[in-house]
Order: structure tokens, then C-alpha cells, then sequence
């Protein structure tokens, strides 16, 4: 089957904007385009089933598909002032390799008309030079000690034009190995014309392509004028960069630690600004980090290191294939390009909001794009140890899931690790997030339905539609660029099944909304989460650094947010508990199966009657539901003791099973790590006013929105949730 | 009981029932325990389940130990997660214990 696939250059679109569409197919072919709006995108039969209306676009059509060339693997580019390579000249850097990975890995590349010199960590973990004239190898020198990973060592490339080439690796001591051979000094000549360096990375023979990435930390590379001791060197690595910049044997330095946020790197002397590509990690412990500062900010000098990965990816760079101008009378919601080749098809989502500055109904909806993002391509099915362990029951690789398993060119998630072992700390939706679309299903998301994120969330889509609820969308992004005035003038806001990443300016949001009389139903489960940070010159992309997590935990002396200065982690651990947003906080997961809702005392207060109208008592509340059977699961959250002044404990769930496990630290009697051992593993469905006439209604529990459905959503989650909703509209702003 | 290589099947014959009637969901302490050894990474195999048809038709395959090497998926077809789930087990029940099981 030739699936085609694709993204868009937004997520978030206005009418009259115009949204790009790259789209790309496994082998050339003709594909179909139709533009959609998707209502349910839950293929499971016994459910709502794939539901969307086609529209008339003028981009609906057949296209001629490409393969396209999927830009992956991060590198940097360093300019040199003129003529800097002439004379005997060194090239030199601190490195800390992290994979042998049995193919060359281009750590240096100089070169000009057709001539490159490339400094390389070969397949079996040996540093070479290698002198090539286009795709000819010339000269091959190696050194005898293998490389060693993750430890910090000095390699370097002495270039004598006058017929000779060196090639040295030493430790922080200047004790380590140099081989030298001859070599043609008119093409000695030809490379010391160049008039920059690659780092990371070696061109490729189509223009503009990379290949052969690097996986390491590198720090400081330097251009050195003659020759050069190793303890020489070792001493410049010691000094500080402009020490070390203004030292008579150093022509240019790049200096990582400067600005680690953005694109570009700070280039001394003859060394002019770099430019990064595909967002290596920065802030990065370098050579001479000694624990005794956790912030790149307090000691930039020790963060000078940036690790770069062969499976970094800011933007795919995929060409475009259409455009579409958003009509006008467009209403807010979720839509699609639906590509068809011959039987295979895929949707590639896009949210319409509403026109600038324009409630066009009093409900919003905020689409969870950062979640999206960061669980975008999430491959833990294969990667993970101890998965089965965590979701209680076989992996489960869905079509899609054996599709991204033969696309490893579609990058990582924030749940990944990259493939040297290290933590993956950005995630950009500038590459097709398969995962994150109608009919996807998942590893992590219980039988039968399998759905989580975007596609989980039609589920409340489609319940808003046919329960005659009218509604916009927004999303993370918006609410991040544009804080609380944006959700301002709805009367409710409702958000997804896992709103779990969160800014600061999100949290902001929140708060303003809440304490202007805004009201929240949080359908969904461990919310506000993690920091999420975004910048400016990496468009799409987020950063996560976390603390702690059961994968891609960070080093924990680069917590530090690169993007934003910002230390990382839960939110809970940074002073602005869950609770604070929704009442309720993160207290244990499972992916097996799902429990439900037993009603607790304080439901029976008079104040909250309108939320249980026509529910009994003693009523099982979503004993039911697509997601594994039950309406209390999968991610779940309670109060812990934090609850909101006055706030009501309306229900409790029951019926988890032992694969549920702690995930919080701020348990009573936290040794007992299951549901029938500690009765504090529970979702905690949660009411609680806030000033000016505002409330918050929080489900706690990922699965609730795929339990609305259920029996065409004549069932006590629906009528309980649309009690809350009705009741809601009847007050707050935008009334 | 060496968690390494074997268990006693003594201990655990009589929740074999409970898992074929339910493999996914609540189970027994005693059932919760021995799926907790056959599940850990040592023991399981690198069994994955390949959905060929969604909600119809399933493959058993194992994870190859190298990073993105292609997946290798048995003949066998099953017709519901549950039939699968059994399968394994039976596997893993008759290495930790020599035991065979019905199929």
C-alpha cells in the first residue's frame, strides 16, 4: 500500500488565512485530495464510527505525488571570515560521542570546489580523516585507540598546505594519539579556500541535503593558526572563550554557551555566527561542568556543549504541495485534507478558529495541540522498556503504529529517546504527526476504541454536535501567543482529554479566566502538567525538559528550558500544582481497562443537584464507554489534598485494576503503589466555584469523553456532562 | 522460587482459568503477580501484537533486539486481542514451568 501522508505549516488557521499542505507518498503515484470536516475520526464499530463532510475547496483534486525527502538529523553551519584557512591552519573541538552506530558519522567537514576534508567517527567507532574529491576517497588516516563514548576527549585535524594532514585525539590531560601522512598539496589548497565548516553532519550529493549526522555533545570548535601542542589545546579548552579567542595560535572560535535559545551561534575572532539546523539540543553540560550550577543562566561557561542527533528534527522541509485560502463562512472546528491512494488514505488535520477577535459562539473548545506535539509519532511500543509492564496487556502496533515503525524519518516524540540513548527535549509539528489524526489508534489507549489525543477528542466533538451544543475551537498555540484575552468572551470553556502541556502564559490564562468568572469543564485527565516552552526562531517546535518520568528524563544539571530560561519539569514540582488550574492533579495511570464513578456524599449537597439531575443515587456512573470498558481511567487525577477552598468531591472512582501505578509523589502511604492496596489511587471527579459567578467541573480522567458516546449518548457521563454544560451557559462571561 | 528462570506452577496452576476467561483487565492478586514476572522485560519475549485488520485480525511478532530492524510477524492469525493474549501465555507459562497448556 502507498500511503500518502502530510502536514500542514499551522495547526491553528483563521478564515481567509491560507494554509500550506506538504504531502508525500511512500512511491510517486497520483493521489486524491478532498478537504473535510471531520466530526469523529473513532474508527471502532460498535462506536460513532469515522464521521466528516466533504466540502468543495478549490484544492480538492488529483495531485501528482512525490516521494519527498525528509530532512532529519541536526547540524550547524560556521562561517569564516576570508581566506581564514590559509597557511597551516588547525581545526579543533571538544566532542563527547554517544553511539557507534555502524555508519560513518561526519563530525568536521571543510571543503571547496569539489575537495572535502571530513573528520569522521567511523562504523566501528574509530576517528578518520578522510580526504575525498567528490565522491572519490583519497586519503584515509585512522587512529589505533578507538573512540570513547560519553567522555569527554579533544580531536583535531592539523592541515599543513604545503603537503601534509594530521589527524590527533587527547584527553583532558593533552595525553592521547597523533597520525599524520602525506597528502597533494594543490588540493590541500582547494580545501583551505573554503569558507566555512560543516559541524554534525557532511553534505550529501544532492544540493542542499545533509547525511552522515553526528550523535555527541561538541563544544567550542576552534581554527587554529599553525601548529599546535596538545597540551596547548587542552589549555585553550580550559580558558574561557574569549580568553581563548584572543590567544596568538587561535584564528576564530564558535562559543555554544551564548544565547542557547535561538538558530545562531556567537562566532569570535575570524569564526563568524553559525546557524543551527533542525534543533540540536542546547544548554548542554560541557567540558567543564562540575555539578556545582543546575542553570545554563547562572554558569553559561559550563553549558558550552551542544548534542547533536541524527534524528533531530525542527522541520522536515518537505516542498508544498497546495495551498488553501480558508473560506470566510467556515465554521470553528476540527478539519482535514482526506489523501486517498488507490486504498490508502490518511487525514491531515488543521483547526479553524474563529475570525480575529470574534466569539462566534459562547462554548470554546481548546484543542490540546501541545499534548499533539508532544506525543507526536510516540514510538515507546517498540523502544520502551518494560512497556508490557506498563499498559498490562500485549504491545498492540495498530496499522498506523507498523507504519511509523517503517518511517523512523518522521522523528521522535517527547516520550522517545533519541537513538544514541539520550533524552529527546523538543517536538515540532513541521513533519506528518501520524499519530495525531482521525482513525489513529494507539498502544497506550485501552480496547477497544485505542484512541487517545486528537483522535480521542472528536469523540467530544461529535458529542457536542449531536447533543446540539454549538462550539469554537482554539488551541494551546493561541492561548499561549495570546493569553487570557482570548478565551475572554466564552461562557465556558472546555478542555481535551489530556491538556497535559501547559506554558506559564497558559497557566496565566487560566487563572485570569477563572477570576474574571470563567467556566471550565476539564474533561480529561492529568492536565497542566509539564512546562512547555516554545521560541520564536524554531516555529512549531516545543521544549520539555523533565525530572522525572519513566523515559527521556534530562540530565539533571540541564533542566533548564533553553527557550525560556525556565526550569522544567512537573508544574507540581515548580510551585503551580495542577490543582491550582483544575482542582484536581496527576495521581496514578493505567492502559489496560477502565473503572467508573460511584457518587460521594457531597454530591447530595443542594448546590450541586444540577449536576446530577436524573442520575439515582446509587448509579453506577459510566460503568461503559470505548475506552476499556469504563469512564474512570487511563490517566487519572485527585485533589491530594489540595483542593480548592470549598470545592465538592462529587465522585470517585472504582473498578481500576492493578495495573494502575502511582504517579505522584505526594501520596499517603506512596509504598503502595496500586489501586487495592492504597485507596488513594482514584480519579477525584471534582466542583468548585471561583469568584464572580465562575466554577470549575473537572472529570478527572482521560477516559471520560469516550464514554459520551455510548448508546448514541443516551447515558449518565453524557447527561451529567451536558447538566454541567447547560448549567454553565446559564451564567459567566459572554452572556 | 527463582524469579530469573522458572516458577513453581504449584502456586500459580489456579489462576490459569481466571487469565483465559479475562487476559485484560482486573485480576487476582496471585494472577496480577505472575503476569507481573511474565510480562517483565527478561521473560517476555518481545512479543508484540500487530493489528492486520482493525477490530477483525491479529498477528503475533516479536521485536528484533537492533533499534528499527523489520518487525518479524508469525503465520498465525487470531480473531480478538483475548485469543492472542492466550497464546502467549500458554508460551511463557511453558517456559517458566516445562508445563504445557491447551491451546
Amino acid at each position: 500500500m502507498n500511503r500518502p501522508t502530510g502536514y500542514t505549516d499551522r495547526l491553528s488557521v483563521r478564515p481567509a488565512d491560507t494554509l500550506r499542505f506538504m504531502i508525500g507518498l511512500e512511491a510517486p503515484a497520483r493521489y486524491d485530495v478532498e478537504i473535510v470536516r471531520v466530526q469523529c475520526g473513532d474508527i471502532n464499530p460498535e462506536g460513532p464510527g469515522l464521521r466528516y463532510t466533504r466540502l468543495d475547496t478549490p484544492v480538492n483534486g488529483t495531485y501528482d505525488g512525490l516521494v519527498q525527502h525528509s530532512h532529519i538529523g541536526s547540524w550547524a553551519s560556521l562561517p569564516l571570515a576570508e581566506s581564514t584557512l590559509a597557511g597551516a591552519t588547525g581545526l579543533a573541538t571538544a566532542v563527547w560521542p554517544t553511539l557507534v552506530s555502524g555508519r560513518d558519522q561526519c563530525l568536521l567537514e571543510v571543503g571547496a570546489d569539489g575537495v572535502w576534508l571530513r573528520l569522521v567517527l567511523d562504523g566501528a567507532g574509530t576517528w578518520r580523516l578522510h580526504l575525498a574529491e567528490g565522491e572519490r576517497l583519497l586519503l584515509d588516516v585512522s587512529l589505533a585507540a578507538p573512540a570513547v563514548l560519553r567522555e569527554w576527549r579533544l580531536v583535531g585535524v592539523m592541515i599543513d598546505p604545503a603537503g601534509q594532514l594530521g589527524l590527533f585525539a587527547c584527553d583532558l590531560s593533552g595525553a592521547g594519539e597523533e597520525r599524520t601522512a602525506p597528502a597533494p598539496a594543490d588540493l590541500l589548497r582547494r580545501v583551505c579556500g573554503a569558507d566555512r565548516l560543516a559541524l554534525a553532519a557532511a553534505g550529501a550529493r544532492t544540493a542542499g541535503r545533509r547525511e552522515r549526522h553526528f550523535n555527541g555533545k561538541v563544544e567550542r570548535p576552534m581554527v587554529l593558526h599553525g601548529r599546535v601542542s596538545h597540551r596547548h589545546v587542552v589549555e585553550l579548552f580550559r580558558q574561557p572563550a574569549e580568553i581563548a579567542a584572543a590567544s596568538p595560535v587561535v584564528a576564530g572560535l564558535w562559543d555554544f554557551a551564548c544565547n542557547p535559545a535561538g538558530r545562531r551561534v556567537a562566532g569570535l575572532g575570524a569564526a563568524r555566527a553559525g546557524e543551527l539546523h533542525n534543533l540540536p539540543t542546547r544548554g548542554m553540560t560541557g567540558v567543564s561542568w562540575d555539578g556545582r550550577c543546575a542553570d545554563w543562566r547562572e554558569g553559561p561557561a559550563q553549558y558550552g556543549a551542544i548534542h547533536f542527533h541524527e534524528d533531530d528534527i525542527a522541520d522536515i522541509g518537505w516542498q508544498q504541495s497546495f495551498a488553501l485560502t480558508i473560506p470566510e463562512n467556515w465554521s470553528s472546528g476540527l478539519y482535514a485534507a482526506r489523501l486517498t491512494c488507490g486504498a490508502a488514505e490518511d487525514f491531515v488535520p488543521f483547526f479553524v478558529r474563529p475570525p480575529t477577535g470574534k466569539a462566534a459562539n459562547r462554548v470554546a473548545v481548546l484543542a490540546s495541540t501541545f499534548t499533539y506535539i508532544a506525543y507526536a509519532n510516540e514510538r515507546g511500543v517498540a523502544y520502551l522498556r518494560g512497556c508490557e509492564l506498563l499498559i498490562g496487556r500485549l504491545r498492540h502496533l495498530s496499522p498506523l503504529e507498523v507504519y511509523l515503525y517503517d518511517h523512523p524519518e518522521y522523528g521522535l516524540s517527547l516520550y522517545d529517546t533519541h537513538r544514541d540513548g539520550s533524552y529527546v527535549a523538543y517536538s515540532s509539528r513541521l513533519r506528518p504527526m501520524v499519530n495525531q489524526r482521525p482513525k489513529a489508534q494507539t498502544w497506550t489507549a485501552p480496547p477497544p476504541s485505542m484512541v487517545r489525543w486528537l483522535n480521542q477528542d472528536t469523540h467530544l466533538l461529535h458529542w457536542l454536535e449531536t447533543q446540539g451544543f454549538d462550539y469554537d475551537i482554539l488551541t494551546d498555540e493561541d492561548l499561549h501567543a495570546e493569553g487570557a484575552g482570548l478565551i475572554a468572551p466564552y461562557s465556558v470553556v472546555i478542555t481535551s482529554s489530556h491538556p497535559e502541556y501547559f506554558s506559564a502564559a497558559m497557566l496565566d490564562a487560566f487563572a485570569a479566566y477563572k477570576a474574571a468568572g470563567g467556566r471550565l469543564m476539564y474533561l480529561g485527565g492529568n492536565g497542566a502538567c509539564w512546562r512547555t516552552d516554545t521560541h520564536d526562531e524554531w516555529p512549531g517546535a516545543i521544549e520539555v525538559r523533565r525530572s522525572m518520568n519513566y523515559t527521556a528524563r534530562a540530565h539533571p544539571g540541564e533542566l533548564h528550558h533553553v527557550f525560556s530560561g525556565e526550569r522544567g519539569g512537573f508544574w507540581s514540582s515548580l510551585g503551580r500544582p495542577e490543582q491550582e488550574t483544575f482542582g484536581v492533579g496527576f495521581v496514578s495511570e493505567g492502559f489496560d481497562s477502565c473503572g467508573h464513578f460511584v457518587r460521594a456524599p457531597a454530591s447530595f449537597e443542594p448546590r450541586v443537584a444540577f449536576i446530577f439531575d436524573g442520575i439515582e443515587a446509587h448509579e453506577p456512573i459510566g460503568d461503559f464507554g470505548f475506552s476499556g470498558g469504563g469512564a474512570a481511567g487511563v490517566e487519572i487525577d485527585a485533589t491530594l489534598g489540595q483542593a480548592p477552598h470549598g470545592a465538592l468531591l462529587l465522585a470517585v472512582s472504582t473498578g481500576l485494576s492493578d495495573n494502575y501505578y502511582l504517579g505522584a509523589d505526594d501520596v499517603e502511604h506512596a509504598q503502595l503503589r496500586t489501586p487495592s492496596l492504597n485507596p488513594s489511587l482514584r480519579a477525584e471527579m471534582l466542583y468548585f466555584e471561583t469568584p464572580n459567578d465562575g466554577a470549575v467541573f473537572a472529570a478527572s480522567s482521560i477516559a471520560w469523553s469516550t464514554s459520551l458516546n455510548w448508546n448514541g449518548g443516551d447515558n449518565n457521563v453524557s447527561r451529567l456532562t451536558a447538566n454541567v454544560l447547560r448549567h454553565f451557559l446559564r451564567g459567566g462571561p459572554g452572556v | 522460587m527463582n524469579q530469573n528462570e522458572s516458577i513453581d506452577p504449584a502456586v500459580y496452576r489456579g489462576c490459569i482459568e481466571e487469565f483465559r476467561r479475562r487476559p485484560i483487565g482486573r485480576h487476582s492478586p496471585l494472577l496480577h503477580h505472575l503476569l507481573l514476572i511474565m510480562r517483565a522485560d527478561r521473560h517476555n519475549g518481545r512479543y508484540a501484537l500487530v493489528c492486520l485488520e482493525p477490530f477483525k485480525t491479529w498477528a503475533l511478532a516479536r521485536f528484533p533486539s537492533e533499534r528499527d530492524a523489520p518487525l518479524e510477524i508469525e503465520p498465525t492469525r487470531f480473531g480478538s486481542l483475548e485469543a492472542a493474549e492466550w497464546e502467549v501465555f500458554r508460551r511463557r507459562w511453558r517456559r517458566l514451568t516445562g508445563e504445557d497448556l491447551p491451546a
